[in-house]
C-alpha cells in the first residue's frame, strides 16, 4: 500500500462517490465494536469485582461454645502454623455482635432486645496473598473442621463457585462474541469493497490499460478499508463510553455503596479493540482485492 | 540497449486472431522500427483497432508470435503487464476517460501510477493541457465536454508519460479540420524526436498529409504495406 496524497485524494473521493455503501459499512463497524466492547466491560469488571473480592478473603471459624480461653488460645495458634496462613484474630460472641451492630444501624433495635448473645466466639482467617484459590481455602477448611474444639468453618462456598462460573463465563463470550463480529465485520468490509470495485470495473481496465499496476489500484481501497476499521472502531467505543457514563451516573445514586464500582475498560484494552478493528477493514480488503485482481 | 535498439521495436511474425469463431486478423506479419510514422488503414471492420490491442495486450493473438522491445509478449506475466503498458502512449477509438474523474485527474493518473512528484506532474499535466488547446477544461468531468475536446483530453493522457511508442485509434476522428491539425503537429512532433507513432485511419487526408508507412487492411488480411 502506498499513502500519499492522490491515493488519498481517490480514496475520499470514492467514499464521497458511494456515501450509503461506506455509511452503511461504517455503522455496522461501529455496532460490532459497540457490541463486543459492551462485553469486554462486563468481562472485565467481573474480573476486576474478583480481584477485589479475593483481597479481602477470609475463612470464619465458629468455636465451641464451653471450651476454655487457653483450648480457644491453642486452636488459633495451631491454624496460624499453617502455611497458607497469614493471620488468626480471635473475635469473642460480645465482639461479633458488636461488630454486627455497627454494620447494620438501622436494626440496632433487634440487636439491642436480645436477651442472650446467639454468636458463638470464633476465628477470622486471613490468607497469604498468593493462597487466595478456592482449592487452597476448600483443603484448609477440611483440616480445620477435623479441629475437636471447632463447631463449624464458613468460607461462602456455592458462593465463590457460582463468581468464578460467571467470571469465566464472561470471558468467554467476551472472547466468542469477538471473534464471531471479527468475522462478521471482515466479510461486510470485504463485501462492501467487492461493491466497490465491481462498481468501478471499466475505471479499473481504463487504470490498467494507462499503466497502473496493482499497487496502485489496490491502494485507495486500503485506504478505505483502514479507515472504515479505525473510524468504525472509533466511533464504537465512543458511543460505548457515552452510555457508559450515562449508565454509571445514574446508577452510582442508588448502589455505589454496595456494588463496586464499575470502571470503563482499560486503556490498553481499548487500544487492542482499535488495532483489532483496523485490522478487520485492512483484512476484508485484502481478501476482496486478492479476488477482484486474480479474476481481471 | 544496443540490442532493442538494432532490431524493430515491434515484431509480428505470422498473427491470427480470431473472436469466437470468426477471423479478424490472418497472417500478418509486420516489423516496425523505432521513429517510424505508420498508418493502418483499411475499411471499417478491417482489423485495425484489432490489431493495435494485440500490441498493448488487450487482446492476444490466437497464432503467431509477437515482440515488442524484444521481449515475446507470451512471456509476459500479468503482474508484469503495466510495464508492457507505460512503453505505450494510446488513444483509444472511444477515448476511455475514466468519467468520475476531471480531465486534469485522467491526465495525471498516468504520471501518478508511475510515481511522480506532485509538483513535476501539475506542471507538465497543465502545459499539455495547454498545448492540446483544453486548459480552461481541465475541471470539467469528461460527460460534460464536446467529443473533440474529450478526443483532445485522451491525446494529452497519451503523450504525458512521454511513451516509446504512440498508438493513435482515429486521433482526429472528432475533431474539425483545424483542431485536427494541431493535433497532428503534437503527434508528429513526438514522431521527430523519436516516438514511434502508430496512427489507426480510415481518413485519406490525414495520410497525404503526412510522410509515413501505410500498412492497408482488408477484412483481415495485409493487402498492402507502402513506405
Ligand atoms: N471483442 C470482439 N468480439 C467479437 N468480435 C470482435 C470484437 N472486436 C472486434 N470484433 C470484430 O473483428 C473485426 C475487426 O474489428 P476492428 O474493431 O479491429 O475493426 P476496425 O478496422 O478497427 O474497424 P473501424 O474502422 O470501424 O474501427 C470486426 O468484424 C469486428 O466485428
Ligand atoms: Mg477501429
Amino acid at each position: 500500500m502506498i499513502i500519499n496524497s492522490s491515493n488519498f485524494k481517490r480514496s475520499l473521493n470514492d467514499i464521497k462517490n458511494n456515501k450509503f455503501l461506506h455509511a452503511v459499512t461504517f455503522i455496522t463497524i461501529m455496532l460490532s465494536i459497540l457490541i463486543v466492547g459492551t462485553f469486554v466491560l462486563f468481562a472485565s469488571n467481573a474480573g476486576e469485582l474478583l480481584d477485589s473480592w479475593k483481597s479481602g478473603i477470609k475463612v470464619i471459624v465458629y468455636l465451641e461454645n464451653n471450651i476454655s480461653s487457653s483450648e480457644k488460645d491453642r486452636t488459633r495458634l495451631e491454624i496460624r502454623d499453617f502455611e497458607e496462613v497469614e493471620d488468626v484474630l480471635y473475635v469473642s460472641g460480645e465482639k461479633g455482635l458488636e461488630d454486627l451492630k455497627n454494620q447494620m444501624p438501622r436494626q440496632k433495635a433487634i440487636f439491642e432486645n436480645l436477651k442472650i448473645n446467639p454468636l458463638p466466639d470464633s476465628l477470622e482467617v486471613y490468607l497469604k496473598k498468593d493462597k487466595k484459590d478456592i482449592g487452597v481455602i476448600e483443603n484448609l477448611a477440611a483440616k480445620i473442621e477435623k479441629f475437636q474444639s471447632v463447631t463449624e468453618v464458613e468460607y461462602g462456598k456455592e458462593w465463590i463457585g457460582r463468581f468464578v462460573k460467571i467470571i469465566s463465563f464472561s470471558r468467554l463470550a467476551a472472547i466468542s462474541m469477538g471473534a464471531v463480529f471479527f468475522m462478521v465485520t471482515v466479510f461486510i468490509v470485504a463485501n462492501t469493497v467487492r461493491l466497490a470495485l465491481y462498481s468501478r470495473k471499466e475505471e479499473i481496465e481504463i487504470m490498467k490499460l494507462v499503466g497502473a499496476d496493482d499497487r496502485f489500484i489496490k491502494s485507495p481501497f486500503y485506504i478505505q478499508g483502514i479507515l472504515h476499521g479505525f473510524t468504525g472502531g472509533a466511533g464504537g467505543l465512543l458511543l460505548l463510553f457515552i452510555l457508559f457514563f450515562i449508565f454509571s451516573s445514574n446508577i452510582s445514586h442508588d448502589f455505589s455503596s454496595l456494588i463496586i464500582k464499575i470502571k470503563f475498560i482499560s486503556f490498553k484494552t481499548l487500544l487492542s479493540i482499535l488495532f483489532c478493528s483496523t485490522l478487520v477493514g485492512w483484512l476484508g480488503c485484502y481478501i476482496s482485492l486478492k479476488q477482484f485482481l486474480r479474476n481481471t | 540497449m544496443s540490442i532493442s535498439e538494432s532490431q524493430p521495436i515491434v515484431r509480428m511474425f505470422n498473427i491470427y486472431k480470431r473472436y469466437e469463431q470468426m477471423p479478424a486478423l490472418s497472417d500478418i506479419s509486420i516489423d516496425i522500427n523505432q521513429g517510424e510514422l505508420i498508418f493502418i488503414t483499411g475499411p471499417s471492420g478491417a482489423g485495425k483497432t484489432t490489431l493495435l490491442k494485440l500490441l498493448y495486450m488487450a487482446e492476444t493473438a490466437t497464432a503467431g508470435q509477437l515482440l515488442i522491445g524484444g521481449v515475446n509478449l507470451s512471456r509476459i506475466k500479468p503482474s508484469g503487464l503495466y510495464l508492457l503498458r507505460r512503453k505505450f502512449g494510446i488513444i483509444f477509438q472511444d477515448f476511455k476517460l475514466i468519467p468520475s474523474m476531471t480531465v486534469f485527474e485522467n491526465v495525471a493518473i498516468v504520471l501518478e501510477a508511475s510515481g511522480e512528484k506532485k509538483k513535476v506532474i501539475d506542471s507538465k499535466v497543465s502545459k499539455i493541457l495547454r498545448n492540446v488547446g483544453i486548459e480552461d477544461k481541465k475541471n470539467l468531468y469528461p460527460p460534460s465536454l464536446s467529443g473533440g475536446e474529450q478526443q483532445r483530453a485522451a491525446v494529452a493522457r497519451a503523450v504525458i508519460g512521454e511513451p516509446d511508442i504512440i498508438i493513435a485509434d482515429e486521433p482526429t476522428g472528432s475533431l474539425d479540420p483545424e483542431s485536427a491539425k494541431i493535433i497532428m503537429d503534437l503527434l508528429r512532433e513526438f514522431n521527430e524526436k523519436g516516438t514511434t507513432l502508430i496512427i489507426a485511419t480510415h481518413s485519406q487526408d490525414l495520410i497525404r498529409q503526412s510522410r509515413g508507412r501505410v500498412i492497408r487492411l482488408k477484412k483481415g488480411q495485409l493487402v498492402e504495406d507502402l513506405l
